[in-house]
């Protein structure tokens, strides 16, 4: 990688970031603007396939992440990531999911899936 | 990759295709990523950022990039092509991250990126990186009303990590939640100018060496890479020597011939030149031959240390301690901060000084070989 060509490159990286940082400002997602540990969720994932409830290891399985736990991000990578997931696994919209959570020791709120 | 021109001295800094500190950087995040054994949290496609990379195999996809992670940290640190082997395993990182949600995190993030600069070659890029990111955390944490409160912190260190530091000091104390929150937020922010002007490298360099290092000693925790990508990363503020340190010993101790030959076995870019104070080299710099009798002395460009400080200062442009400093990071990441920190700090002055002060009046007792300094009188 010629000098100058490695400097652009390393520019556009830089970039794209500042973009990512400015973005965050719009949305509640927090992907690539360096927010970690931002924000402290206590959440537990319920899940129903038409009328079968799935077990704590199937929601593992699903999403790769415990069923119940801490999320170090913003809440809202763990909706966006169920609400990818399932529409995914099931194009058929027959799952109904329900995250209990709370923001930094906050009041216990409540996110489904399909969104009402 | 081709593992091609292998080194004839693998930890080599100088000499290679990136200025000394682009290369111990490489190679220290290199070591990070194997001694972590990181290529196992490489996960197969799931959800990618990248719209299409779960459409390729994902076994296949998940094992090459393993593969180049190994690879690519091998080639860093025995091979001439480090520019390209930095490259490929910053690249394999991202992508890592940019194939996965389940993957995606900061640290990963923050390491290839790291990787990546690197092997673009100029070192103001990932100075200008490490500034981004504190600006951005600085950002995200200064908009956020759990931190004006102090809210985030309480829960975090309260309820989430049960510290009993904080539980312990918190009613001595009530408005420490606010105080770290708001502490927090001004350091983050006030690096950012300080990683830009070079006038405030130096103080960029501990206040964000501290800031981490009283991050982990406060939680015990790494946080995966990013502890060590973040110390790491602060080399590319470093001002590498243009000449070598010129170190002045007593040439007729054979004992200090001794620790000279030790620790010219692990100088292998011959940054310090050792030169016998019987050469009258000390009076370049108004250092009496009496003067040097009592310890021996470094010269830094202007820098002129002995004793102790001389020691240290000798010792930190070997890249054997910070490969040292970091294997010890990674088996126990507490005590292996406290040392070192204990060891980079003045905090150590007196204790080194008096150990350097003993060793350096009892020298004629040890080694093999006569030392011409006369023994101490009896009583």
């Amino acid at each position: 990688m010629a000098g100058n060509a490695g400097f652009i490159l390393g520019c556009a990286l830089l970039a794209a970031q500042c973009g990512a940082i400015a973005y965050a400002r719009f949305t509640p997602l927090r992907y690539f603007c360096w927010a970690p540990f931002d924000q402290q969720t206590k959440y537990l994932i319920e899940v129903y396939i038409g009328d079968e409830g799935l077990t704590e290891f199937q929601i593992q399985k699903r999403y790769r992440r415990p069923a119940q736990g801490f999320d170090n991000r913003s809440a809202h990578h763990l909706f966006d990531l169920i609400e990818r997931a399932e529409k995914k696994f099931e194009p058929a919209g027959r799952s109904r999911v329900t995250v209990l959570y709370s923001i930094n020791g906050g009041r216990q709120l409540t996110w489904r899936y399909p969104n009402p | 990759m081709a593992l091609s021109q292998p080194l004839t001295q693998p930890f080599r800094l100088a000499g290679l295709e990136l200025p000394p500190q682009t290369v111990l950087l490489c190679r220290l995040l290199a070591l990070t990523i194997l001694f972590t054994w990181h290529p196992r949290q490489i996960q197969t496609p799931f959800l990618p950022f990248l719209p299409g990379l779960d459409e390729l195999p994902p076994v296949l996809f998940q094992r090459t990039l393993q593969a180049a992670l190994v690879l690519g940290s091998l080639a860093i640190l025995f091979t001439r092509r480090i520019r390209l082997a930095a490259f490929v395993t910053g690249s394999a990182l991202l992508l890592a991250v940019l194939s996965s949600r389940a993957y995606y995190g900061n640290n990963k993030t923050f390491t290839g990126l790291l990787l990546v600069l690197a092997a673009c070659a100029d070192l103001r890029l990932i100075r200008w990186q490490f500034a981004l990111l504190y600006f951005g955390a600085g950002l995200n944490k200064a908009l956020d009303p759990d931190w004006h409160s102090g809210q985030f912190f309480h829960n975090w260190a309260g309820a989430r990590l049960a510290n009993p530091l904080y539980l312990w000091a918190l009613p001595h104390l009530p408005t420490l939640p606010q105080i770290v929150c708001w502490s927090t937020i001004a350091i983050e922010l006030a690096l950012v100018p300080l990683m830009l002007l070079r006038r405030f490298f130096w103080p960029a360099i501990w206040i964000s060496a501290l800031f981490q290092c009283g991050l982990l000693l406060f939680t015990g925790d790494t946080f995966n890479l990013f502890f060590f990508a973040s110390q790491i990363a602060l080399l590319a503020f470093v001002e590498w020597p243009a000449n070598p340190v010129t170190v002045i010993w007593d040439g007729e101790c054979g004992f200090c011939a001794q620790t000279k030959g030790w620790m010219q076995r692990f100088d292998w870019d011959g940054i310090l030149h050792w030169v016998p104070q019987q050469s009258n080299i000390g009076d370049r710099w108004g250092l009496s031959r009496a003067t040097l009798k009592d310890a021996m002395y470094s010269v830094s460009g202007t820098n002129i240390r002995h004793g102790y400080s001389a020691w240290r200062a000798m010792v930190v442009w070997l890249p054997i301690l910070w490969y040292t400093a970091l294997a010890a990071v990674v088996l126990a990441p507490r005590p292996a901060v406290v040392a070192l920190l204990l060891f980079l700090t003045p905090l150590s002055n007196p204790v080194g000084e008096a150990v350097y002060r003993w060793v350096a009046r009892n020298r004629h007792r040890f080694g093999d070989q006569t030392c011409a300094l006369p023994a101490p009188p009896k009583g």
